[in-house]
């Protein structure tokens, strides 16, 4: 897995002039005050690995967040740029932006390529802006997420296209009305050849009985024998009847599908009007439904960072911006299940429109034939045309908006009876036609069997395209069904393992506090995965949602614990993630177990740190600088932006650097706190005695405390005591204030404080070996010799217990 | 009844298997359905036949898939037909009642009955399933010229 050689930024964000990190694959801790530009090197990364910086990315912005990315005061010859080097040379990387914002990337192996693919779904970067967005999204948002950050998002594709096809399939079934159009065929074979076939055996039997009295020397063994026959038995003048008697038919066939389904119409149209009836009961909510989008809108600018403080964007009061994100949540949430509701319905409307839509074609397609044209058929056309208007009618009702009103159910009722007086009227015009003929055996058997044939036909078609659709639903189903279970169980196995590690890290960092056993649960509705949600004991009682229960720092801690879980679970490619002011809301204890818990679970990271909080550098710079960590401070200024203050984490080279500057700005103050350092650690290694002070104020103790201390004990050793001269170190002016000056610098020439920086250098080499970097200490003690020494014996002095 | 042939051969549709896949085909549809063994042919009174259960459904809000659908999930509670399926292949073939209506002038039910009279008057006893003996449905009344395929089943 890859980590970072060298970083190097030029133009880009608040960085003007090149600002280099030789990082050479550890961790950095960076401090800088607000402004001084850590987010342009967190920005700097989203955009080599995203190629967008998304809080950028707005409307404002055009360009995904490209138009402000170079340095505003960089010229437009000049490229701003991203240098990154890894451990991995292959991959090393420029990635430029021009002045014309053209975009080059020196790398362009398909092996780098492969590796940019790979690290935009990995976890490298996280800002306190982001920190809550997992924890107060709504359920479905938590479920995407990660859906998203596990690759389940095709997943979750491939199942919505899944049910998708299937649910497009089975309405197609629905509407086609398969088994009342076979059923219709039947009927006519029935009707023709006395009996009902299904298989070509069925049908040549009955046709070879049917053409019995003809006497013909045919035997029907194929349908190709059966044209045969038809074509033998067929005579030009009774053509016109014959045409006659199977248009009748087919309108018959038409007719008598639609009385068959006109039950299930009405019905069904009627438990629509009640629903739709239903949900305009509650007009507001309607109403409000249209907000949804607006809400949507509103959650993705404060999610964005669009608006930077917290007011609201639209009515502009003051407004922590996580509390209205999450009210937001709850709005949505309520408004997005009536619109499921809706959906619900606008479902069911769909269906019924595509099985109306079915019989309207077939009702037009009878409509279009040329023998309407005859003004006998004037009154039938009319009555077929008056069922048509009627199944227009519904399907306009089914499109209406919920704020529509619709026709009631009796208003657009499909008369059953109607339909039966029709088909009975056409059965005995098709009756009296044939009777016309009855003395014509040879016409009599043309019309029967040519009626069967091509009732025989259709049904074999119908059966054909049924079983078809029928076994692409079986198939789809099938797999959607293995799909969802399938997913269910990797998702649960995954989400247990994921909790455990959330829990070690929120427990980690907040020992004892009566939150425990974090799970993140899977939420269900109609055997669909809607949902993810967290939920928590807390004092021994499940909780959900942890929004409601916890304070603000605690869910930045869950969201902090869910990303560093991330990292460690998603993460394959990249070893090393940048933290952006992660700890603003963190309290004292949890900032050092942040970094305790960083420093031990995540060792083996090249962790980015960035903070604007002094007193967490402070607090925690020994603790990472121990565990081979570099420090760097981040300033800014007009001429170069953004850029790295030279030798001021480390207290003892700024002093150098000051003193060689001739520059008295902070020197005194800088000299104190590096006495107050050393000589905390001399007071711990002589076991110097001081008053009793809570573990938060202990860390504040003063110099003038500590020296009195050393000096109390100096009386064991006269030697040492003339040697470190601790009252002269008293007496200079830096030493002698109290805690509220602690800050306070005084004014002194450099002259004085390269004198004083001298003094403090004597007395601290009197405790300290170069040699061997130890301070003397009681537990070095030789109780034969009476003597107290460094680790090498370099310094001894005597000393009397 | 219309114009009709002195005789109406009635023939049952391919045969599907007895699963519950199956049976969606059949929701919304009245008629009778037939449940039969793949081998297990039962010896009746005076002929054998794979044939176990003349079913019917009279309603499309109970029709022959959720009937169907009943009988194999066990929710009938048709101890033969759950206990049939134990030991073979079942198989189940219908008559949609759309198809017959206009040679048939009375309900479902007694389309019901007319078959299974005919079945019993052919083999000796109801199908084996019917869990019926007496004579409660012997309606010789009703007016019909059917001639159904029971060969079907042998």
């Amino acid at each position: 897995m890859t980590k970072i050689k060298n970083l190097e930024i030029n133009g880009l964000r608040g960085v003007k002039e090149k600002l280099n990190l030789n990082l050479n694959k550890k961790s950095i801790l960076i401090y800088g005050d607000n402004g001084t530009g850590k987010s342009s090197l967190t920005d700097s990364f989203e955009w080599f690995y995203n190629n967008h910086i998304a809080h950028l990315s707005t409307e404002e912005i055009s360009g995904r967040g490209r138009d402000a990315l170079r340095n505003i005061f960089i010229s437009d010859d000049e490229d701003g740029y991203v240098n990154l080097n890894f451990d991995d040379k292959d991959l090393d990387a420029k990635k430029s932006i021009d002045g014309s914002k053209k975009i080059y990337i020196s790398n362009t192996t398909d092996y780098f390529k492969e590796y940019i693919v790979d690290s935009t779904s990995e976890n490298l970067i996280l800002r306190y802006r982001d920190l809550v967005e997992f924890i107060i999204a709504t359920k479905t948002e938590k479920l995407n997420k990660l859906q998203e950050i596990i690759g389940f998002s095709e997943v979750a594709k491939i199942r919505t296209i899944l049910k998708r096809n299937f649910g497009r399939i089975k309405r197609t079934i629905k509407s086609s009305d398969y088994e009342g159009r076979k059923s219709a065929r039947q009927e006519t074979i029935l009707e023709n050849l006395g009996r009902n076939a299904y298989s070509d055996e069925q049908l040549f039997d009955g046709v070879n009985d049917l053409i019995k009295p003809l006497k013909l020397k045919i035997v029907v063994k194929s349908r190709k024998d059966i044209n045969e026959v038809i074509k033998e038995i067929s005579s030009k003048e009774d053509s016109k009847l014959s045409d006659e008697i199977n248009f009748y038919v087919r309108v018959k066939e038409v007719v008598s599908e639609l009385k068959e389904i006109s039950n299930t119409i009405n019905t069904e149209y009627s438990n629509f009007y009640t629903a739709f009836q239903n949900l305009q009961k509650e007009p507001e909510k309607i109403k409000s439904l249209q907000l949804l989008a607006l809400l949507k809108e509103g959650k993705s600018v404060l999610s964005k960072d669009v608006v930077e403080h917290d007011y609201c964007p639209l009515c502009l009061q003051e407004k922590s911006k996580v509390q209205l994100i999450q009210e937001l949540n709850a709005r949505i949430d309520e408004l997005e299940q009536l619109a499921e509701e809706k959906n619900s319905i606008d479902e069911q409307a769909k269906v019924l429109k595509e099985v109306i839509q079915f019989k309207v074609n077939s009702l037009e397609v009878i409509l279009k034939d040329k023998s309407l044209e005859d003004k006998k058929f004037d009154k039938l056309k009319e009555k077929l045309t008056s069922f048509k208007t009627l199944l227009n009618s519904i399907i306009t009702e089914l499109g209406k908006e919920i704020t529509e009103k619709i026709k009631e159910p009796q208003k657009v009722n499909l008369q059953e009876k109607e339909l039966k007086e029709l088909l009975e009227s056409l059965a005995s015009q098709i009756k009296k036609l044939k009777e016309s003929k009855a003395s014509n055996i040879k016409f009599t058997i043309h019309t029967k069997l040519l009626q069967t044939a091509n009732a025989y036909k259709e049904y074999l078609s119908l059966n054909k395209e049924e079983s078809v659709l029928r076994k692409q639903q079986v198939t789809f189903e099938l797999l959607y069904d293995d799909f969802i279970r399938k997913q269910e169980e990797s998702l649960n196995i995954f989400l247990s393992m994921f909790s455990k590690e959330i829990n070690d890290y929120y427990t980690t960092m907040n020992p004892k506090e009566k939150v425990e056993d974090i799970r993140l649960i899977p939420l269900t509705k109609k055997e669909e995965l809607v949902g993810i949600t967290i939920d928590y004991k807390f004092f021994d009682v499940r909780k959900v949602p942890p929004e409601a229960y916890l304070s603000e720092s605690h869910i930045n801690c869950l969201g902090l614990s869910f990303f560093l879980a991330s990292v460690k679970a998603f993460n394959k490619r990249n070893k090393f993630f940048v933290l952006d002011d992660v700890i603003s809301s963190f309290d004292r204890s949890h900032r050092y177990r942040f970094a305790q818990l960083l420093t031990e679970k995540f060792g083996g990271y090249q962790t980015i740190v960035l903070t604007h909080e002094k007193e967490f550098f402070e607090l925690v710079s020994s603790e990472v600088k121990s565990k081979g960590w570099l420090l760097r401070n981040f300033k800014w200024s007009q001429d170069s932006g953004t850029g790295i203050e030279k030798g001021i984490v480390d207290i003892k080279e700024r002093i150098l650097k000051k003193l060689e500057d001739r520059n008295t700005d902070g020197l005194g103050n800088d000299i104190r706190v590096y006495t107050e350092k050393v000589m905390k650690k001399v007071a711990f290694e002589l076991e110097a005695k001081v008053a009793y002070r809570d573990n938060t104020v202990n860390e504040k103790r003063m110099a003038p405390e500590l020296l009195d201390a050393v000096q109390s004990k100096l009386k064991a050793s006269k030697e040492l005591k003339e040697t470190a001269n601790i009252p002269k170190i008293k007496g200079m002016p830096m030493f002698v204030g109290n805690t509220t000056s602690h800050d306070n610098d005084f004014q002194a020439s450099i002259e004085d404080l390269d004198a004083i920086w001298e003094d403090v250098k004597k007395m601290i080499r009197s405790f300290y070996c170069k040699e061997c970097g130890k301070f003397i200490s009681t537990k070095l003690y030789d109780p034969v010799k009476k003597k107290i020494r460094c680790g090498c014996e370099n310094l001894i002095y005597d000393w009397k217990q | 009844m219309n114009e009709q042939p002195t005789e109406l051969k009635i023939f049952f549709d391919q045969p599907k298997t007895f699963n519950l896949q199956n049976t969606k085909s059949l929701m919304g549809l009245t008629g009778l359905y037939f449940i039969f063994s793949a081998n297990t042919k039962i010896q009746y009174p005076f002929k054998k036949s794979r044939l176990l259960y003349i079913g019917m459904s009279e309603k499309r809000t109970n029709s022959m898939g959720s009937r169907l659908s009943g009988h194999f999930e066990g929710k009938s509670k048709n101890l033969g037909l759950f206990n049939y399926r134990k030991i073979d292949q079942l198989y189940f073939t219908y008559i949609n009642f759309a198809m017959l209506r206009k040679f048939w002038n009375y309900r479902v039910e007694d389309l019901e009955s007319y078959f299974i009279l005919d079945f019993v008057e052919k083999y000796g006893v109801y199908p084996i399933c019917n869990n019926k003996s007496g004579l409660d449905i012997m309606n010789k009344h009703l007016k019909a010229n059917f001639e159904i395929d029971w060969k079907n089943f042998e």
